[in-house]
């Protein structure tokens, strides 16, 4: 970007605000090797969810479209892994990532058309109703069922072809972890995108930016297949994790389990989604070991609670804090 | 040349015939006022005319082409810009924000997906200038929710100017601002250049007939007047429709 001058904070500042994607960073790539393998697992299911989360966001929270039905792009993620593998024996990542992120984009694509000719509520039942609709033929469909159960177990972790490479659990956290870091990049610039800025110009005043000369409808239309697109590699990624893909990957308690991470992390902020992602993860984890049966009493409390007090999601709160702790002192140190 | 002509437009809700058989034409570079009393349809007139509600009859032209039934986006597009009446900004949104999204919106930039929003130089310029011109300038980063009122409303005007267009619908431009507010927006829409057709519809006298060549006085959904400020100011039937009402009550 050779000779463009930037409508931004002088370059002091854009370290320390990149400060905490590096510390974060740096944390996520160097804990994991004193972790036990247990934990390392469950970070690698935080990362997955985060990607479901933020995908999740970009209709959420960036283009205020209520999806109920985001995980329909999950589990068709997860379902084209499972089906790749079990029906035609294909375990090379290479095959099996391009066609899962392509056929739930498809799938949303497909969708969107439905759902988007409603609004608010309307869309928001529609989302439920499809995905349901998803639900229930992966339910029925003998084709997509093995081993006695309601989806696709045995599903092997993918090849991806580098000589002398094994998978533990290790490598699995760094590799999704690789892919968390890609998604992450690619969405951070598509919402801070001209694009995205629409996007959010949607959000707040649709008929405004319709006069303003944006195609309102298009712009929603592609945010939801994009979205769709990025729940399709948060599911073949669930998949590999799990080593099976299930029914329920498609139906509405996933979503809602989407879309409170998102509501407890911060609706409209990036990596609100990704705490919101690890907070849930966690409390399943810790609720699950001492009373299993009470986890979703405790998720409905926790809802509950992020709804009450936590207005925003913790995503506002951890930004206010750090705000007022850095820009604060940098701001009194430059004005003395 | 012409910019605009309506023929017999009408406009159904229910019942209700909130724009009825209006026809008018409108030269380029004219300064035209719609009045008239609270419900006479000069907003759903306005809405007529940039897309953002159907028809029931009647057709619209702009520049001799027809846009009777045209997405309000593509309207944008082929040179019609408005404000509003009621705020409808981006309130979450920085100043800057708002007017970047009203740059793109007319540009291809709009669909760029990847590039910064803020890394475009032209545009940075063109926001200065939109920005200094409402003395918005240093507002800048604030989100559009925490400036005040009068700011808002100015962001609003240079919101619709930024497409750069060539018929300006400004639905009550001068509302809740100050008298001195109110003379800098006269002002502002007097130093417009003349390639601009200018479309007011407004309650403030002082702003209509310190702007218009025209006036166009609408009531039940009809045109009842038509003509320059000072035949209008005392054509005895606007005065009887119009202002009748406050008289009657000066006199009793």
């Amino acid at each position: 970007m050779a000779g463009q001058k930037r409508i931004s904070l002088p370059s002091q500042i854009q370290i320390i605000r990149f400060a905490p994607y590096i510390g974060g960073g740096l944390l996520l790539v160097i804990l994991p090797l004193f972790l036990s393998t247990y934990i390392q697992s469950l970070l690698t299911k935080c990362l997955i969810f985060a990607i479901f989360a933020m995908s999740l966001d970009i209709v959420l929270g960036y283009t205020g479209l209520l999806s109920l039905g985001h995980a329909a792009f999950f589990g068709t993620g997860g379902y084209v892994v499972g089906v790749l593998l079990t029906r035609f024996g294909i375990n090379s990542f290479w095959i099996s990532a391009p066609l899962a992120i392509l056929i739930a984009g498809m799938v949303a694509a497909v969708l969107g058309l439905i759902a988007l000719r409603a609004s608010a509520m309307y869309f928001l039942l529609l989302t439920f109703a499809l995905g349901q609709l998803l639900y229930s033929v992966a339910w029925e469909l003998n084709w997509l069922h093995a081993g006695g159960t309601q989806g696709l177990p045995g599903i092997l972790k993918p090849v991806l072809g580098i000589p002398g490479f094994k998978w533990s659990t290790i490598n699995f956290y760094y590799f999704v972890f690789l892919v968390f870091i890609i998604c992450y990049f690619l969405i951070y610039r598509l919402v801070n995108s001209p694009f995205g800025r629409a996007l959010q110009g949607i959000r707040e005043s649709e008929p405004r930016m319709r006069a303003l000369g944006y195609n309102t409808w298009l712009y929603k239309y592609i945010a939801f297949i994009i979205g769709g697109a990025f729940a399709g590699v948060a599911g073949m990624l669930s998949a590999y994790y799990k080593g099976m893909i299930l029914a329920g990957d498609l139906g509405v308690t996933t979503s809602a389990l989407a879309m409170l991470m998102v509501i407890i992390g911060g609706v409209g902020t990036l990596f609100g989604p990704c705490i919101g992602a690890i907070v849930i993860v966690f409390l399943e984890f810790f609720a699950s070991s001492y009373t299993p049966e009470r986890w979703p009493i405790i998720l409905g409390a926790a809802f509950v609670a992020a709804i009450l007090w936590l207005r925003g999601g913790i995503a506002i709160h951890l930004t206010k804090l750090w705000v007022k702790r850095v820009y604060g002192s940098l701001k009194s140190r430059a004005s003395i | 040349m012409e910019a605009l002509r309506v023929e017999h437009l009408s406009k159904d809700f229910g019942g209700v015939q909130a724009v009825r058989n209006v026809s008018m034409s409108v030269e380029t570079g004219e300064r035209l006022a719609m009045i008239g009393p609270n419900g006479a349809g000069k907003t759903t007139l306005f809405n007529l005319l940039s897309g953002q509600l159907p028809p029931t009859n009647g057709q619209v032209y702009l520049f001799g082409q027809e846009i009777t039934h045209m997405a309000a986006h593509r309207r944008a597009h082929l040179g019609i810009a408005r404000s509003f009446q009621a705020t409808t900004l981006f309130l979450n949104l920085t100043v800057m924000d708002n007017i970047l999204l009203a740059l793109h919106g007319t540009r291809p930039s709009r669909f760029q997906i990847f590039r910064s929003a803020t890394a475009y130089n032209h545009l940075y310029t063109k926001t200065r200038e939109l920005l200094d011109s409402m003395d918005l300038w240093e507002k800048r980063d604030d989100p559009v929710h925490a400036i005040s009122y009068g700011e808002q409303r100015k962001l609003e005007i240079a919101l619709s100017l930024a497409s750069e267009p060539k018929l300006l619908l400004m639905d009550e431009p001068s509302t809740g601002l100050t008298t001195a507010e109110s003379a800098d927006v006269i002002g502002m829409i007097r130093n417009l250049g003349k390639d601009i057709t200018v479309i007011l519809v407004a309650h403030d006298m002082d702003l209509v007939f310190g702007v218009a060549e025209r006036i166009i006085v609408l009531h039940y959904g009809e045109i009842i007047a038509e003509g320059a400020p000072e035949e209008i100011s005392t054509d005895s039937r606007v005065n009887e429709i119009y202002m009748g009402a406050e008289e009657t009550k000066g006199n009793a």
